[in-house]
């Protein structure tokens, strides 16, 4: 069953169209990976799924639920999570409340709990419950009290990745999760995500570089260029698709 | 853990001490002067509270502060004097109406960021003086408002500086605990977490615009409290009494303090009143040393007196890197 239906989504900058018509149905369960080079709008993309850009044309909807209108929060709130390409973390702010902020929307604060500490313990103690078992599900309980910046660009993006999952979502948008990562991190990074997906039983949307990270754990490769997409399919599929070699090794003239 | 076990006990004993002095402090001190400028550092510590609130916490850099203050002053007298209102009632009154208002100032906010927040805000309180001062029917305009009518609790009219020092200490321990309490509770987090990274808070499912509204509005009624505490202890308020400087000597004390800590704009707001008053025998020179001063701690201890874990004499560290 599809989860995610992008519907001939067209963004435009000025001038440039940095994404261009895209359509695709993302499946309940599976690992999508989207690549393609720099400046071939799969950014772009995650920002238009997750509210942060309007889309110039086209329709994205979650479970027949239409995205359009909706602000990042509330996309955030209906279940669909992400992570950044250039780490985002909240610097000031220890790793224990980064992310304790993925959870807020679950909570339904509101402000007479803050006020009032009889109001508010019942809500603090879920939030710190919850945040200690993703902070230990992403290796991160040890780092607890220091403050986001002062994690490792490995820690950071794992920090992320807490964050994101702590809200429970249906869908996980990773940008670039493996950027940056040595080979024995991107390793134990994968194995992760796999098992996000078999465990967590969640639908991973993923954008990655990394050719071989991408082939080895998505089940389904959406290949964009200059913000079109130019080929769908098993990473197999892929891997054959004419189209595909041209965009990354050049035309054989 | 030993040692920050022993910490904590220090700085619990430490802030019985203070608290233990303020409560005793006007019954020692007799001279009605230094208490009078101890109920000022307390009316500007407020302000500095309030202020912390919106541009320590969630970073959004507001020039009107002043304009609050104003706000709630003008609202508490005209309530007292042409309704007959009691002190406490107008005091609310002030609370709820500088706290909508600050609300509606929150909207140019939701748009704006830095630089271009603060000159809006700049405006507005420009504004608000211009209101004041040529709505004559209703605020007598330049002239003022003069007497304001001492409060009275419970038939108990407030003479001499003792029932005011009591009730704004009462006032400020309530102030200072629900500052002291926000940063630790959800409300603080999704302040720090705008404050950090607007656009990554509202994907991690913040709503930005309702928190940037609510920091408004505790903001502006710290404010409004300040504000008409002092128009019933002055008893005379004009439109000359919340100028742009003053908004700018909020902000000096929360930079000044520690912007970003709780306890810093207080003791901001303590040095800002208090070297004034100390330097006197300066005479016109004091203005010229409170200037190099700041400017020396800014060179010196950007991160404010309090900023970066608290006072710490041993040395002069380095700031914290500039929040992007």
């Amino acid at each position: 069953m599809e989860i995610l239906k992008i519907n001939n989504v067209t963004k435009r900058f000025g001038g440039v169209v940095a994404v261009d018509q895209i359509s695709a149905d993302i499946e309940e369960g599976m690992i999508c990976g989207i690549i393609g080079p720099n400046g071939a709008g799969k950014t772009t993309l995650f920002n238009m799924i997750t509210g942060g850009y309007t889309m110039t044309s086209g329709n994205i909807s979650y479970r027949g639920q239409e995205l359009g209108n909706l602000k990042p929060h509330q996309i955030h709130g209906l279940g669909v999570a992400r992570t950044f390409q250039n780490i985002r973390v909240f610097p000031t702010m220890t790793v224990h409340e980064n992310v304790m902020i993925g959870y807020h929307d679950k909570l339904n604060p509101n402000m007479g709990k803050a006020f009032f500490p009889w109001l508010s313990r019942k809500t603090e103690k879920a939030m710190d419950e919850e945040s200690m078992k993703y902070l230990e599900m992403t290796m991160l309980a040890g780092r607890k009290d220091y403050l986001a910046s002062s994690l490792s660009y490995g820690e950071q993006r794992r920090l992320e990745i807490a964050r994101a999952l702590i809200s429970n979502p249906e869908i996980l948008l990773l940008d670039e999760p493996a950027a940056g990562m040595n080979i024995n991190e991107s390793k134990d990074l994968l194995k992760f995500i796999k098992w996000i997906k078999t465990d967590l039983k969640k639908t991973v949307i993923i954008i990655e570089h990394n050719m071989k990270v991408v082939m080895s754990i998505s089940d389904r490769i959406i290949v964009m260029d200059h913000g079109k997409k130019i080929a769908d399919g098993t990473p197999h599929e892929v891997r054959q698709n004419p189209l595909v070699v041209d965009a990354y090794l050049g035309k054989n003239e | 853990m030993i040692d920050k076990m022993s910490k904590m006990k220090k700085s619990f004993i430490l802030s019985g001490i203070i608290w233990a002095i303020l409560l005793i402090f006007p019954l020692v001190v007799t001279d009605s002067y230094i208490v009078h400028i101890v109920i000022m550092i307390g009316i500007f510590a407020v302000l500095a509270l309030g202020l912390e609130i919106i541009l320590g916490l969630t970073g959004l850099f507001s020039l009107g502060h002043a304009a609050f203050f104003g706000m709630g002053a003008y609202v508490s007298a005209l309530t007292t004097m042409y309704l007959n209102v009691s002190f406490p009632l107008a005091m609310l009154l002030s609370v709820i109406f500088t706290a909508l208002f600050g609300t509606l100032i929150g909207f140019p906010a939701l748009r704006l960021k830095g630089d271009y927040l603060a000159i809006a805000t700049l405006g507005f309180g420009e504004i608000f003086r211009l209101i004041l001062i040529n709505w004559d029917a209703f605020t007598r305009g330049p002239m003022g408002l003069p007497g304001i009518p001492r409060p009275s609790v419970f038939g108990f009219v407030f003479t001499g500086r003792i029932p005011y020092y009591y009730t704004l200490l009462i006032l400020f321990i309530f102030v200072f605990y629900l500052a002291r309490r926000i940063p630790k509770t959800f409300l603080g987090r999704a302040f720090k977490s705008i404050r950090d990274d607007e656009d990554a808070a509202a994907f991690m499912g913040i709503n930005i615009t309702k928190y940037k509204l609510i920091a408004f509005a505790i903001g502006g009624a710290y404010a409004g409290l300040a504000g008409s505490f002092y128009a019933h202890y002055i008893t005379f308020i004009s439109p000359d009494t919340f100028l742009y400087q003053d908004s700018a000597q909020m902000l000096a004390m929360v930079f000044l303090g520690g912007a970003g800590t709780i306890i810093g704009p207080v003791v901001g707001a303590l040095t800002l009143v208090l070297i004034p008053e100390v330097l006197r025998f300066l005479v016109e020179w004091r203005m010229l040393f409170v200037g190099v001063l700041m400017v020396a701690m800014m060179i010196f201890r950007p991160q404010g007196i309090m900023g970066g874990g608290g006072l710490n004499l041993s040395g002069f560290r380095k700031p914290k890197p500039p929040v992007a």
